[in-house]
């Protein structure tokens, strides 16, 4: 059995793709610009994101395990053996279990590669370790050993040579579907069921470096592609065709089992890891917490939240500690949050020079934090282009230039263009501001932060009026 | 006529054919489902030019080389007529909608350099996978948004827009090397 597993192993496509596996993932790991080297939760940097990362690739790669396996399935008809295999004493499943099996230590070995590539990179960045990425991973090489299966099944059903690059189209196309959910923000939103999506084997990549994938969409994959696998195994071994209807009951039940356990909604199945993002405090008061995935950030974001909480201390009820929130803004805004903190979002346009070449100035933090007296922006990433998004800026500058007694545009590098709009109402509402007595000042920019908090009203009409109510 | 006939038999032409109207015209309806046009319409004109691959290579191409038959000339004519029936197919299906799905002239510049990718991929890795090239480079617009600056109007070039310079020269190159590499040198011999 081991000698013909050996021999399995040199003479089918095992190494071949196992090999082809690294060398393609890898290429597009290294050599293409994608959400994996430029979020803030890239594939070299976190244990859970890279894992997530790299089965956001299957997109790429799952297609051509279907059709490989196509391939390999077409290698009995090829060479014409049916006949002489059928005569040997010996139970047809034998001979499948060892060429499934070097194929599975073929293109599992393959994965695995490429997951180390990246572990490597990540131990040596020093990040948070959990055990949140085994699991990902773990469901990643069943669902490619199983859709390996799968091909070498369709294709020794139906053993044509257009078979290979039918399925892989028609497995593009698949994943593309799949993929296509509500709230996926990908052109075909919502053409799917939330639930269904997670039957692909391809998971979209973490936006931050705390999201994790939850147990019950770890479980239902592995339950589906389970399934998926016994049937393959089962088709490849059934010699009748009663054999190959019931060779399909296991994907059925798989399917079947799989649905009910999958959740139905993005929050749920790609939940913040509670350990990673347990916050951690500097020394003493006031308060400056950033989470534990971010820990490096702490020594950057101390001294300046600390500046600006001292700033903020003249407000009435003014916030008393800085927070990293993990709550991103959804594209409608409007997040609620404790009044009593100043959070900050590491996902922000703001925030990614922190985590990326051009560190931000302890200066500029500080102006960041009394951006809109310490509130966060009430805009989704996706209005950066609106009219509203100008105005707010521009209200949100004022307040921190009032706090901090001079002018400081808003650090941040993206939507450049708008920064002169920005300034020229900012600095017109700034002196307009300035102008009035002491204590109106104050009003104003209290009505500021309360509306800000509400995201409630036109920031900069707030500012002029001193609000309605 | 016997020849040609016999010809497209031992190609697999007939069922090339049906497989590219049949992949095209699913694809379509999937994207008009979908809204996600860019896509499927990558993914049909991929497979609309790679399905051809295995009739690139007779069923034993070393036994045809015996043959006094003139092989660059049917070879070069094979190539053409399949990627103007493949073209043919995706106007027919993708752009006589209204608005176009996909413009006519991206999809003769994507199909001609898809086309010359499925010839080279014949002429180093045998017809059997002949179809992994375009349906690879395809499949790497999935991950890579396309990008009009340096060298990316290059790698992205199936989705640029119709006016790209460095999409048509890519495209070209393709189609042209495919063409010459295919006709002068013919298929790999098949290993398996």
């Amino acid at each position: 059995m081991k000698r013909i597993l050996g021999i399995e192993l040199r003479r089918s496509s095992a190494l071949v793709i196992g090999l082809l596996f690294v060398v393609a993932s890898l290429a597009m790991l290294y050599l293409m610009s994608g959400p994996w080297q430029n979020g803030s939760a890239e594939w070299t940097t976190e244990w859970t994101a890279s894992a997530m990362w790299q089965r956001y690739l299957l997109l790429f790669s799952w297609p051509f395990v279907l059709g490989a396996g196509a391939v390999q399935g077409l290698r009995d008809h090829r060479s014409g053996v049916g006949e002489l295999m059928a005569s040997v004493p010996k139970p047809r499943w034998h001979r499948i279990a060892v060429l499934c099996g070097a194929v599975g230590i073929g293109l599992g070995s393959g994965a695995l590669v490429t997951f180390l590539v990246g572990a490597v990179q990540v131990s040596f960045h020093g990040a948070y370790f959990s055990f949140g990425w085994l699991p990902i991973l773990l469901v990643g090489l069943l669902a490619l050993v199983a859709s390996f299966w799968a091909g070498m099944a369709v294709a020794s059903l139906a053993p044509y040579l257009l078979t290979p690059p039918l399925m892989t189209a028609f497995g593009f196309a698949a994943v593309i579907l799949l993929l296509s959910t509500p709230g996926s923000g990908t052109v075909a939103d919502g053409a799917v069921p939330y639930r269904v999506g997670l039957l692909s084997p391809a998971m979209n990549g973490p936006s931050d470096a705390f999201t994790t994938v939850a147990a019950s969409v770890d479980v239902g994959q592995a339950v589906w592609f389970a399934g998926l696998g016994a049937t393959a195994f089962a088709l490849l071994a059934a010699r009748s065709v009663r054999g190959r209807l019931v060779a399909l009951l296991p994907v059925l039940v798989g399917v079947a089992v799989a649905l009910p356990i999958l959740p139905t909604d993005k929050a749920t199945a790609y939940p913040v890891d509670a350990d990673a993002a347990a916050p951690v405090c500097a020394e003493g008061l006031p308060k400056v917490c950033v989470t534990t995935v971010e820990q490096s950030l702490l020594s950057t974001v101390a001294g300046p939240g600390r500046a600006a909480l001292a700033l903020l201390a003249k407000l009435p009820d003014a916030p008393t500690s800085v927070q990293q929130t993990t709550v991103h803004q959804p594209q409608g805004g409007g997040v609620r949050y404790d009044p009593s903190t100043v959070p900050f979002d590491s996902n922000d346009y703001l925030w990614k020079p922190v985590s990326g070449l051009t560190p931000l100035t302890p200066e500029e933090l500080k102006t960041s934090f009394l951006a809109g007296a310490g509130t966060r922006t009430c805009l989704g990433s996706r209005e950066e282009w609106d009219q509203r998004y100008v105005r707010e800026r521009a209200a949100r500058t004022v307040a921190a230039a009032w706090l901090a007694g001079q002018y400081h545009p808003l650090p941040g590098r993206s939507a450049q263009y708008a920064n002169a709009d920005v300034d020229r109402l900012g600095l017109s509402a700034w002196n307009a501001l300035r102008a009035l007595p002491e204590p109106e000042q104050l009003r104003r920019v209290m009505a500021l932060r309360s509306a800000a908090l509400r995201c409630d009203g036109d920031l900069l009409d707030v500012l002029a009026s001193g609000g309605a109510r | 006529m016997r020849f040609v006939v016999l010809y497209a038999r031992s190609r697999g032409i007939p069922a090339a054919l049906a497989a590219v109207v049949v992949s095209v015209a699913a694809l379509m309806g999937l994207a008009r489902a979908t809204d996600s046009i860019l896509y499927f319409g990558l993914i049909a004109m991929a497979i609309a030019a790679g399905a051809w691959g295995s009739g690139f290579a007779g069923e034993d191409p070393e036994l045809d080389r015996t043959a006094s038959v003139r092989w660059p000339v049917y070879r070069a004519a094979h190539l053409l007529v399949a990627t103007a029936v493949a073209v043919g197919v995706v106007l027919a299906l993708w752009s006589t909608v209204d608005p176009p799905l996909l413009p006519p002239g991206v999809v003769w510049r994507d199909l001609a350099g898809l086309a010359g990718l499925t010839a080279l991929g014949a002429v180093t890795i045998g017809g059997r996978l002949a179809w992994a090239p375009p349906l690879g480079w395809a499949a790497i617009l999935l991950l890579v948004p396309p990008d009009p600056t340096g060298v990316w109007p290059v790698i992205t070039w199936l989705a640029q827009p119709e006016g790209s310079t460095a999409a048509l020269i890519t495209a070209v190159v393709l189609g042209v090397a495919g063409f010459a590499c295919y006709a002068g040198f013919g298929p790999r011999p098949a290993r398996w």
